[in-house]
């Protein structure tokens, strides 16, 4: 080690070796031979080295001691001997800058000094001239580059990793709760009853039904079956070869997952496949399987409806199948109502299946579901997973969901509370799942409606409510769509196949199953959004002024052209009766030309060739009162203008013999216009081209375009 | 040390972010997104249009997000962005999605026809076991083609469920309902989705992007131009990129001048007007009414779900227990244009008398 003394000699000797020898820092040799022993020298001493500053040397001895001993340099001052007239002192300080970024000194921890120093070096890049010196900087800026990367990943978190995924259906034992009932009814249907052959496993979107497939595939039912899983979205869209051939790949990849057989005594998939290729296909594997039999599990068995017009036997030809081949099982999985298929021509085939609902979770499957994931995360105040249960009934779509936001709402907590369930809900309610969205768009405008009605009318004390109060309260909110007591006990059996609705065992009387869906609606839907958005949607769809104007410019035109031509062929009478006839046969055959399709079909000649159509002001087929009401306001309209049709027509039937023709036919255009005008009025009394008789009997006419429009 | 170069300005960012460098905040939705991911849920990005969805399916493929969400390295993020390419057809979009898939993973596969091609894409993948994600920006562009079939998404659903590999979309629609109105994907298709909503960013990541980029390039905005940025842009980053933009070429320029702060908001307004009339078109009635009102003290059920609507939105923020509209400019233009507008009851009254 050397002392302050021997520093300052060594300092000087340095100086006076400096100025005998120029030496650049691409003399590499040179400069090596020169510092390198200083380097040597200085690296021991315990503190930087007390030499002055301001000679060329001892700024390299101090520059070489920091550079051994980075994390006491101040970089500050390095940068400010990037600025130095000495090459050599300028190298030196950016081979010490980059041993403090090596060494992690505290300066490089703040962003700031980061891209201060970033400046910096770019700057004396651009100003240095020696290469080396500049190749040096290049690094320099580079390793600096990575600090300012990394200076910003230090400040990401590492989040924790949410374990509730309401995605797609369930692989794997790990994730799957609940659902041994289903299992144990498949099981118990296909290995203790006698002859059943097939199971249809049905119930809403977002229940279950893939997963516990896809358990079934994975062997939940053991050994003695071999499954075969068969997605029909997969096919969709495609012909029936390609269904068929989609079906035998699917089960040769199943069979071949488990034994090897002797593929090349089976028909060629490949070559042709139909029905007459799928049984011998089908036996061939059966035959091979000792004391297991095969499993088909078709998937959104809705699809095969689709090949009905290609194959109209294709139910047949499957439970024919099903009968002659004792090891052959099928499961149809699907949401679609039942009773919609069975008009298909597949009552052949789940006539004789047995059909199993797949639904809720029952409590204690669903208290599993929500506490188990994230037992070794944080636990639930008590109470608090029933009241998850209150929201979602045990659907393991929204059960899910809900734990979701809960999970991420407790953060790194170690409580779930009633709070964090309150702010998931709200989260759900302004951010809603695509399913209960598309599930609400998917219902009728009837169902919507007494959705809407019996999630306003529920109470903590009274939650179920009957088809009369809400009859009721439709009545009383004056809702778009007009329901009979019958037509609403029809509409809430059909919310009850979507699960969101329940009824009281052995009452009329219904409720939500799930809050959340409850509280959705009551926030999104209410009846006075649905008549809104309906009475919007059909405003939009009024006929123009124009087409509306046109169509009563044809009816007339009808009624003038055909009163005319009656009225020339009874001129020649003088009787009486005759002359009353004059003037009534044209009345009467307006009145039945426009009154007949008004109360039959609801649209005059006119309209229809113009394809326009009357319809109620807030919902569709406007009642037979209504527009009985409406063709007697257009009687009213005819009355009025007969006394003008009238005159039009004596004074034509005098004129037609005179030398006035051109004057009786000028007086017809002028009826014409007039009842136009009576038109036109009406219309601009009436709102958006909704004519005043239109308003008054609260209907529309609106445009329907045909196919070829 | 020496002379200061013109340094180039860090906020010229409009369109998605492609660079890791460039990206900020977003921590909890990208938790939230390989999250759901890593359990192969298919995700829907719904948002205001310039929210940030197309940069934040970019993102899923930055090395640091995906090594700090402890990404494994099999996963392989195939971004297919549909406005680029023509589709004519069925085969067309598979083709392409193949082709994507295939320089993704290296995989090269020749099916009987492009669906079987996907199959065999996903096969060879699960056998390498690489795990497939799939980002469709501007997925709006497929489901107005009239060239794919209803079918299509079936067999895409049928596709996913099996091989297990997610969908991440992007749409320019700012909600669920909007993308579904013209449906013929079928809810089959939607239904294995779960919404991810991207709104605008939280105040300590509006803060981050106000003040970091400056700061990398060695220019300081202290707390009073974070105030006048967070003033003028609130929380939307489009907003805030542009509102420091001109912060900051004003800051090249040397000392503030008086009417600084007025020129500021001159070129801020200038640059966002279209963007702040289409934050305004997509309010509904009651919305608008509520911010007629603002400050609104009821806490009417009616009130508080408009009030968190738009908080969520980012039309409120919330700041120091205060909650104000997000930009005084934003203020002053809601105010200007139509303020006789009805609100939705009103009009639901009227129509049915």
């Amino acid at each position: 080690m050397i002392d302050s003394r021997t520093t300052t000699e060594l300092c000087d000797e340095l100086d006076r070796k400096l100025q005998q020898q120029d030496i650049q820092p691409e003399d590499v040799g040179a400069r090596e031979q020169l510092l390198r022993p200083v380097e040597v020298s200085v690296a021991d001493l315990p503190s930087a080295p007390d030499v002055r500053r301001d000679t060329t040397a001892g700024c390299l001895i101090v520059l070489l001691w920091y550079k051994n001993h980075p994390t006491a340099a101040d970089p500050e001052s390095l940068f400010a001997e990037l600025y130095h007239k000495s090459p050599l002192v300028r190298l030196t300080a950016a081979n010490a800058i980059s041993a403090t970024v090596k060494s992690s000194h505290f300066y490089w921890s703040e962003t700031r000094s980061i891209h201060d120093a970033r400046q910096v070096l770019l700057n004396r890049r651009d100003a240095e001239t020696s290469p080396i010196i500049g190749y040096q900087l290049d690094k320099l800026i580079e390793e600096v580059g990575k600090l300012r990367r990394t200076s910003k990943k230090k400040r990401r978190p590492k989040p924790r990793m949410n374990p509730y995924v309401a995605g797609l259906p369930v692989h794997g034992r790990g994730r799957f709760f609940g659902r041994d009932d289903i299992l144990e009814q498949i099981e118990e249907s296909f290995v203790r009853r006698e002859g059943q052959k097939s199971i249809v496993l049905y119930g809403a979107r977002r229940t279950g039904k893939t997963s516990v497939l896809l358990q079934i595939k994975d062997g939940a039912l053991g050994k003695g079956f071999l499954p075969v899983y068969l997605d029909m979205q997969a096919t969709a869209g495609t012909d029936l070869q390609s269904f068929l051939r989609i079906l035998l790949r699917n089960t040769k990849a199943a069979v071949s997952e488990h034994f090897e057989l002797a593929w090349d005594k089976l028909p060629d998939i490949q070559e042709r496949t139909d029905f007459g290729i799928l049984q011998p296909f089908l036996q061939g594997i059966i035959a091979e399987l000792e004391d297991q039999a095969l499993l088909l599990m078709i998937d959104e068995y809705e699809v095969l409806q689709r090949y009905r017009t290609e194959a109209p036997d294709l139910a047949r030809q499957f439970q024919s199948l099903l009968e002659q081949e004792t090891k052959l099982y099928v499961i149809f999985a699907g949401s679609q109502k039942l009773e919609s298929l069975r008009q298909t021509g597949f009552s052949v085939l789940l006539d004789n299946a047995r059909y199993i609902k797949i639904s809720f979770l029952k409590t204690d499957e669903a208290l599993k579901l929500i506490r188990e994931p994230v037992e070794d995360a944080f636990t639930y105040d008590e109470g608090v997973p029933e009241q998850i249960l209150e929201y979602t009934n045990g659907h393991p779509f929204y059960t899910q969901l809900l734990c979701q936001l809960i999970y991420d709402n407790v953060g790194s907590g170690k409580t779930a509370t009633s709070e964090h369930l309150d702010a998931a809900v709200d989260q759900f309610l302004s951010n809603p799942s695509p399913h209960l969205i598309l599930t609400w768009n998917a219902i009728s405008k009837e169902q919507k409606v007494v959705a809407a009605a019996l999630a306003e009318l529920y109470s903590k004390e009274e939650p179920f409510q009957g088809t009369n109060e809400i009859g009721s309260r439709l009545h009383s909110d004056d809702n778009p769509v007009k329901l009979t007591v019958s037509e609403i006990q029809k509409t809430l059996t059909d919310l009850r196949t979507i699960d969101w609705i329940e009824q009281k065992p052995g009452m009329k009387a219904y409720r939500y199953t799930m809050e959340l869906v409850r509280r959705w609606v009551i926030d999104n839907h209410s009846i006075l959004d649905l008549a809104q958005g309906l009475h919007e949607k059909l405003i939009s769809r009024v006929a123009s002024f124009g087409r509306q104007t046109a169509a009563s410019a044809i009816d007339f035109g009808i009624c003038l052209v055909i009163g005319l031509l009656a009225a020339t062929m009874l001129k020649a009478s003088d009787s009486s009766i005759e002359t009353l006839w004059l003037y009534l046969t044209p009345l009467i055959f307006s009145y039945v030309y426009l009154l007949v399709p008004l109360l039959t079909s609801g649209s005059t000649l006119g309209q229809r060739l113009l394809s326009l159509s009357l319809i109620g002001a807030t919902a569709g087929k406007p009642s037979q009162s209504r527009r009985a009401l409406y063709a007697l306001l257009v009687l009213v309209r005819l009355t009025l203008v007969i006394p003008v049709f009238r005159l039009a027509g004596e004074i034509v039937i005098t004129l037609a013999d005179a030398p006035f023709l051109a004057l009786a036919w000028l007086l017809t255009l002028v009826v014409l216009a007039m009842w136009l005008c009576l038109d036109i009025l009406m219309l601009l009394f009436g709102k958006k081209h909704q004519g005043l008789y239109e308003k008054l009997t609260r209907l529309l006419v609106v445009h329907v375009p045909n196919e070829a429009e | 040390m020496g002379s200061q170069r013109v340094r180039q300005n860090p906020y010229t960012t409009r369109i998605p972010i492609a660079n890791e460098d460039e990206f900020y905040g977003r921590a909890k939705i990208m938790a939230d997104i390989f999250t759901r991911l890593k359990g192969s849920q298919c995700i829907s990005l719904i948002g205001e249009r310039r929210i940030g969805k197309s940069s934040i399916l970019n993102a899923l493929n930055f090395d640091e997000l995906r090594e700090i969400n402890d990404v494994a390295p099999e996963y392989r993020f195939v971004l297919v962005d549909l406005q680029y390419i023509n589709i004519r057809s069925e085969e067309d979009l598979l083709a392409y999605l193949v082709g994507e898939i295939s320089d993704a993973t290296g995989i090269s596969v020749w099916g009987e026809s492009h669906r079987h091609s996907l199959e065999l894409i996903a096969i060879q993948a699960q056998r390498q076991e690489l795990r497939l994600v799939i980002m469709l920006d501007e997925f709006d562009y497929l489901l107005h083609n009239d060239q794919i079939p209803p079918q299509f998404y079936a067999f895409l659903r049928a596709w996913i469920t099996r091989f297990r590999v997610p969908f991440v979309t992007a749409s320019r629609e700012g909600n669920f309902e909007k993308i579904t109105e013209t449906d013929d994907t079928g809810s089959a298709f939607w239904n294995i989705f779960g919404n991810v909503y991207v709104g605008p960013f939280e105040e300590d990541e509006a803060i981050q992007l106000i003040q970091e980029p400056a700061d990398r390039d060695g220019v300081e905005f202290d707390d009073e131009d974070v105030e006048l940025v967070l003033d003028l842009a609130g929380f939307f980053p489009i907003f805030i990129q542009i509102a420091c933009y001109h912060l900051f070429e004003h800051k090249q320029k040397g000392p503030q001048s008086e009417e600084f702060k007025e020129h500021l908001k001159r070129a801020f307004t200038v640059d966002t007007v279209s963007h702040f009339r289409y934050l305004k078109n997509r309010l509904t009635d009651l919305e608008i009414e509520y911010l007629n009102n603002f400050p609104v003290e009821s806490n009417a059920r009616e009130d508080r779900y408009t009030r968190e609507g738009l908080l969520q939105k980012g039309i409120l923020i919330r700041r120091q227990n205060e909650t104000r509209i997000f930009s005084s400019l934003m203020k002053s233009f809601l105010f200007r244009e139509d303020s006789s507008r009805r609100s939705l009851i009103q009009s639901v009254k009227s129509l049915l008398e």
